[in-house]
């Protein structure tokens, strides 16, 4: 999984201090600025400038005077429930039904040899769940104003002394319980898939002539092997990202369920820094993957990546100190094929009193390597040797800091800033799962809101084709940035066009035989990914919205995360909204 | 009811009913009786796909996971499969390994008949995400999921020898070339699931014919038996694209290589001697099998020396035919050279020296004449006859010509002797010694070592002068570790009486790349005495002194002064007279029956299916590899 530095702010860091607020401000200026522009050249062609002024300032302040405060949760909840049956007439339940067959035939696609088939699993289930009601959130938002507007049934409606402002909001809410209900129910099926799917059970094939190690059966494309200590009771080795407990009981061995791959950590991550081997702040190297994702140290230097951690309390960590990782390693030459290239950890007071002797260990490379480091640790105070205290000499401020070193010469050792993290327990799998829920609906509420904004003042199938522009440019609006930066090659959709039919290559020069046409086709691609970049930064990132990875990695949704997605997400239901109004409220209509 | 709407109804129904028509005809499927396997009937398609073997089920097994894939993407399965693609790249790029082959899994299911997703796939999980792993546990489970992904791509694609051929290479090679190959095959012989999992897949791993000295299964036995799967699929007709000598090659090759796996894990009994032996008897199999070339005809590798004797016999006949025509020409040539040019002329091609070969062969005129110019330079009433036996020598020196490229691809000669040696008890002995000392030396018992290796010198030294060709290829490396482990714990240069220096000296000649050394002749020299050897090992010195020294040639910088007037450069063959000292005696080599420059270019132009055109054989490379000694066509020209 990749975490992003972003993703590890709180909320209240991402709200005021990285600028989430804002943004949020800026933006809502500039569209209100915009559609200000744009109502007055309507109202100014329609009415004149100054009845045109006079009509777009009585329609915004209808609705700071009238609309708004006035607005209705009886008459929202009785336009809710409408739509929530307009809903079922239209039979969106059967979403569930695909849904179920879609499972059903589910394990002929998945491939049940893969290393950690839970998170297969998982993002299966997560990702056809999104993509349904994302789908479902369209259809039944888009249409149903244009035809209601049609087969003149909001007559109805707009007769009654009903508010724009309820019609958006009551509209938005009864397909939101459409979809919350379609989601409860994806959910609940999934969750029993997924469970079911990587559910099996074991018995001892062998086991030593002291009953106290052995080899389980192969089930589910494995096996383990287990040691049990003198009570009879151990676990197995960690195959396909999960253990079982095994417990001896006379000459019988009872092996248990799996567990660890359905969890969900809590981390604690860590202010990243690489350190060259000078002692000066370094970016770590590049050993020429695509992916720029880790950065390397060089093994046998003084170069290391070090991570201080906040929050190192004898509560939070009263076992001691429980870290994870999943470092990486490159090697420039074989070296020792057996053994895994090697590294120390060091965890040192960050004001650089004390530190612990080096912890060796060899680099297990793309699974989870558990660390565990108990209070009392050998190590060093100032130059002298001595036995020192996690909590009093390491972390006396909560603070600690991890120095990782690659030891061997010639090899190098990768690292992000989350691949190395402190565990501070396990959060309950169940909620976990539930706030990856909650981001699909995030996800589904901002699409019904755009559905409905675009229903407001276009025809049906205009409007889902608007809000699958933004929703494709909400997933894939950074590939415009791409084009842009020279990242994705073969230049924008002009040059596309040119490239395709001739079947130029996209990593060769435009060549069309005229440079100045060239030119002109690099400029037209130019202005339109500008405008690309620009409308995608208006829209929400979806791609940002969605926390799948998270449940199926088994890493704990941050609450501040989570709370950034529904700020975000509340924002733009305020927005559409307004647009929405302003929209119905100038519609012939509903005058 | 509403008049127009009824009639539009009554339109759609005419015109589906309309349309149903040619598609029944089209489309109707064929009626198969009980028993039979040809159907009866049918439409258009079904009698297209029944002609030409292109039904789903004629292609392989057909999975309902693809099938439902497939249909539900409808018409946009490519599209589909792109944007897979592009997710696998990216899943690639990123190392989301899992998703990465959960991918793959989707687009073989969506193009289950397109082989080079199948191929390029499992050659990337194979050879390139294992290595992104550092545990090598973890590689070798990535090499497995490589081999996994083409059996169900064998499953998909039953008639694709191509593809059980590419299974045996990435059974055998990648876990038996790898550095971690000595993991690996440890590895692969006691995965008994992974055994169980084979034999499922109908590869019978735990046949007595792959099973390796421990009676586990071994990898490089259980990649022959792909190779034998693949051969069976050609033998019934199956179209493989893969040139046939490379495709044969490879099965017999496989017992080779298993030989030597066992032999380096210290295997050095009658059960190495055994192994060797069945390799010797694939490997003589594969040299009587017909390979058809891209020239349209087929060749035995084995049958060189047959057609190099029909040659030198047909160029005999040839000769005596012409009496004094050729001598003739010959005059002809040197009355239009200069008198330095003459002096060269005048040597016997053997005897000149390379600088000699370069200046005639910058004159740009012919230094001898071809069979056809000879033929026709004949009296009026032999020449018809001459052409034609001209003609049937051209023809003869082709197949040579042809014959020794194919040996030269596959290392013919090398392979042949290397089982027929490695099968003799001086060898066996040579590298049990060999293995005993690097053992003694990682244990650290230097003197013991020293004397294993004093040993097994002597043994090489007989080997070598039995089997002269030894001394290139995988042997002499190994061998030539060995000697720099021998200099290292003596550290001192190698005695002077040191059994192999003449070898040591070779291999460093040549290792250097060193231009000016006819490693051709040096070699054709000592393969030539090897003939005369007496039959017992017993009886042959214990050294290599007597071999001839390392000789070096001054090598011209450019064509000197004298010699002005250059007329372009045309391939200058030695002269058939000399020729034959030039090469082996096992196998003397024809005379050069040399073409016209004409024909030679014509004959280029033609060779069938895009083949690349017939090379000619070029004069011996000094210091390159040497080539095959039999090969009759070193001294051939086009």
């Amino acid at each position: 999984m990749r975490l992003q530095p972003d993703q590890f702010w709180g909320y209240f860091e991402w709200l005021f201090v990285q600028g989430g607020l804002l943004n949020g401000f800026l933006l809502t200026i500039a569209l209100a600025l915009i559609g200000f522009l744009v109502s007055y050249l309507v109202a100014l062609a329609r009415s004149g400038p100054v009845e045109g002024f006079y009509a777009i300032s009585k329609t915004i302040s209808s609705l700071f005077r009238e609309d708004l405060p006035h607005t209705s949760l009886r008459r929202i909840w009785a336009i809710a429930k409408l739509s929530f049956k307009e809903a079922i007439r239209r039979k969106v339940l059967a979403v569930v039904g695909i849904f179920i067959v879609g499972m059903m035939f589910a394990g002929w696609y998945l491939n049940k040899q893969a290393d950690e088939p839970a998170k297969l699993y998982m993002s299966f289930v997560l990702t056809v769940t999104n993509y349904m009601v994302i789908l479902l959130g369209l259809f039944v938002s888009a249409f149903s104003l244009p035809a209601e507007i049609k087969s003149r049934t909001i007559y109805t409606i707009v007769t009654k002394p009903v508010r724009p402002t309820e019609i958006f909001i009551g509209r938005v809410v009864g397909f939101g319980m459409i979809g919350t209900l379609v989601l409860f129910i994806l959910g609940t099926m999934s969750y029993f898939f997924v469970e079911r799917g990587i559910r099996h059970q074991h018995v001892v094939a062998s086991s030593s002539s002291d009953g106290l190690s052995g080899v389980t059966s192969q089930d589910a494309e494995h096996k383990h092997t287990f040691t049990l200590g003198e009570d009879g009771i151990g676990v197995t080795d960690e195959q396909k990202g999960h253990k079982h407990k095994v417990v001896k009981s006379g000459d019988k061995f009872v092996v248990g369920d799996p567990a660890g791959n359905l969890i969900a950590r809590v981390p604690i991550y860590g202010k990243f820094q690489f350190l060259e081997a000078d002692g000066k702040e370094g970016l770590g190297k590049s050993v020429g993957y695509e992916s720029e994702y880790q950065k390397y140290i060089e093994g046998n230097t003084l170069e290391s990546a070090i991570w201080t951690f906040d929050g190192v309390t004898e509560r939070a960590f009263p076992t001691g100190l429980r870290m994870e990782m999943t470092l990486a390693a490159f090697r420039t030459f074989k070296g020792d094929i057996v053994t895994g290239v090697q590294g120390v950890i060091i965890l040192r007071n960050p004001d650089g009193s004390c530190e612990t002797e080096r912890n060796q260990f060899s680099i297990r490379e793309f699974q989870v390597d558990e660390k565990q480091f108990s209070r009392k640790m050998k190590g060093f105070r100032g130059k002298e040797a001595a036995e020192l205290d996690l909590f009093k000499d390491l972390a006396p401020n909560g603070k600690i800091e991890v120095i990782v070193r690659c030891l061997d010469k010639g090899q190098y050792m990768g690292m992000a800033p989350a691949d190395l993290f402190l565990r501070a327990g396990d959060a309950p799998f169940l909620w976990n799962f539930i706030k990856g829920y909650i981001g699909i609906w995030l996800q589904m509420m901002i699409v019904i809101c755009f559905g409905i904004m675009f229903s407001t003042f276009l025809s049906g199938p205009v409007a889902m084709i608007a809000t699958i522009a933004c929703l494709v440019l909400g997933f894939f609006g950074s590939v415009a940035s791409d084009m842009l930066s020279g990242k994705a090659a073969g230049g924008g959709p002009v040059e596309a066009l040119i490239r395709i039919p001739t079947q130029m290559g996209v990593m060769t020069d435009l060549d069309i035989g005229n440079e100045s046409v060239a030119n002109i086709v690099k400029v037209v691609d130019g202005a339109i990914i500008r405008a690309l970049i620009t409308v995608t930064a208006a829209l929400p990132d979806f791609r940002s919205l969605y926390t799948a990875d998270f449940v199926a990695y088994g890493v704990n949704i941050f609450g501040g995360l989570l709370g950034r997605h529904i700020t975000i997400a509340f924002g733009y239901f305020v927005l559409t909204g307004i647009v929405g109004y302003f929209f119905l409220k100038t519609r012939e209509m509903a005058a | 009811m509403n008049s127009a709407s009824f009639k539009r109804k009554l339109f759609y129904i005419i015109a589906i009913v309309a349309l149903l028509v040619p598609v029944y005809f089209l489309g109707q499927p064929m009626v198969y009786r009980k028993g039979e396997s040809v159907g009866q009937g049918g439409g258009t398609l079904s009698k297209i796909r029944q002609k030409y073997n292109i039904g789903q089920a004629d292609l392989g097994d057909i999975d309902p996971a693809s099938e439902s894939m497939r249909l539900a993407t409808l018409g946009f399965r490519g599209f589909a499969t792109t944007i897979l693609w592009h997710k696998a790249e990216f899943y690639k790029r990123e190392q989301f390994w899992d998703r990465y082959s959960a991918t793959l899994n989707q687009i073989a299911l969506l193009q289950p008949h397109f082989l080079n997703v199948w191929d390029h796939q499992a050659h990337n999980l194979t050879y390139n995400i294992a290595v992104e792993f550092d545990g090598y546990k973890q590689r070798y489970e990535w090499v497995k999921k490589g081999i996994d992904y083409l059996i169900r791509g064998t499953s998909f694609n039953k008639r694709q020898p191509i593809l059980q051929w590419t299974l045996g290479i990435y059974t055998g090679q990648k876990i038996g070339i790898a550095d971690e190959k000595r993991q690996y095959r440890e590895l692969y012989r006691n995965d008994e699931e992974y055994h169980k999992h084979l034999i499922a897949e109908g590869l019978d791993v735990k046949q007595s014919e792959a099973l390796g000295p421990d009676g586990k299964p071994d990898h490089w036995l259980s990649g022959r038996l792909w190779f034998l799967k693949a051969y069976d699929l050609v033998e019934a007709g199956y179209y493989c694209k893969k040139s046939p000598h490379l495709f044969y090659s490879d099965g017999p090759k496989t017992q080779m290589r298993f030989s030597e796996a066992i032999e380096e894990e210290g295997v050095l009994d009658d059960r190495a001697q055994f192994s060797w032996s069945r390799a010797s008897d694939q490997w003589r199999e594969f040299g009587n099998r017909d390979l058809m070339t891209t020239w349209g005809h087929p060749v035995k590798l084995k049958g060189d020396v047959a057609a190099n004797a029909a040659t030198v016999e047909l160029y005999k006949q040839f000769l005596e035919f012409a009496g004094d025509t050729r001598k003739e020409l010959m005059n002809k040539i040197r009355d239009q050279l200069n008198p330095p040019e003459q002096k060269i002329f005048d040597i016997e091609p053997a005897k000149r020296t390379p600088e000699q070969q370069a200046i005639l062969g910058s004159l740009g005129i012919p230094v001898e004449p071809s069979p056809m110019e000879i033929a026709g330079a004949l009296p009026k009433e032999k020449r018809e006859k001459g052409i034609e036996l001209a003609t049937q020598l051209r023809n003869a020196s082709e197949y040579l010509n042809h014959l020794s490229s194919y040996r030269q691809q596959v290392n013919y000669e090398y392979w042949e002797t290397r089982a027929i040696s490695e099968q003799h008890k001086t060898t066996l002995a040579a590298r049990q010694q060999m293995y005993n000392a690097d053992k003694l030396l990682q244990e650290a018992k230097l003197d013991q070592a020293l004397l294993e290796y004093d040993k097994a010198w002597v043994n090489w030294a007989k080997v070598f002068r039995r089997f002269p060709t030894l001394m290139n290829d995988d042997v002499a490396t190994d061998i030539m570790k060995s000697i720099r482990r021998y200099k290292r714990i003596l550290d001192a240069d190698l005695p002077k009486d040191f059994p192999l220096t003449r070898f040591y000296e070779f291999r460093k000649t040549i290792d250097a790349n060193t231009p000016n050394f006819d490693s051709n002749k040096w070699m054709d020299d000592l393969k030539r005495a090897a003939l005369t050897l007496p039959e017992s090992d017993d009886d042959l010195p214990e050294n290599l002194n007597d071999f001839k020294p390392i000789e070096l040639i001054e090598m011209p910088q450019e064509a000197p002064p004298e010699f002005p007037n250059q007329r372009g450069v045309i391939e200058s063959p030695p002269s058939p007279d000399n020729s034959a000292s030039a090469t082996a005696p096992a196998v003397s080599p024809p005379p050069t029956p040399n073409m016209p420059k004409e024909e030679a270019s014509s004959k280029t132009l033609e060779p069938a299916k895009g083949s690349e055109p017939p090379k000619g054989p070029s004069t011996p490379v000094p210091g390159g590899r040497p080539p095959a000694v039999e090969n009759p066509s070193d001294s051939l020209k086009d």
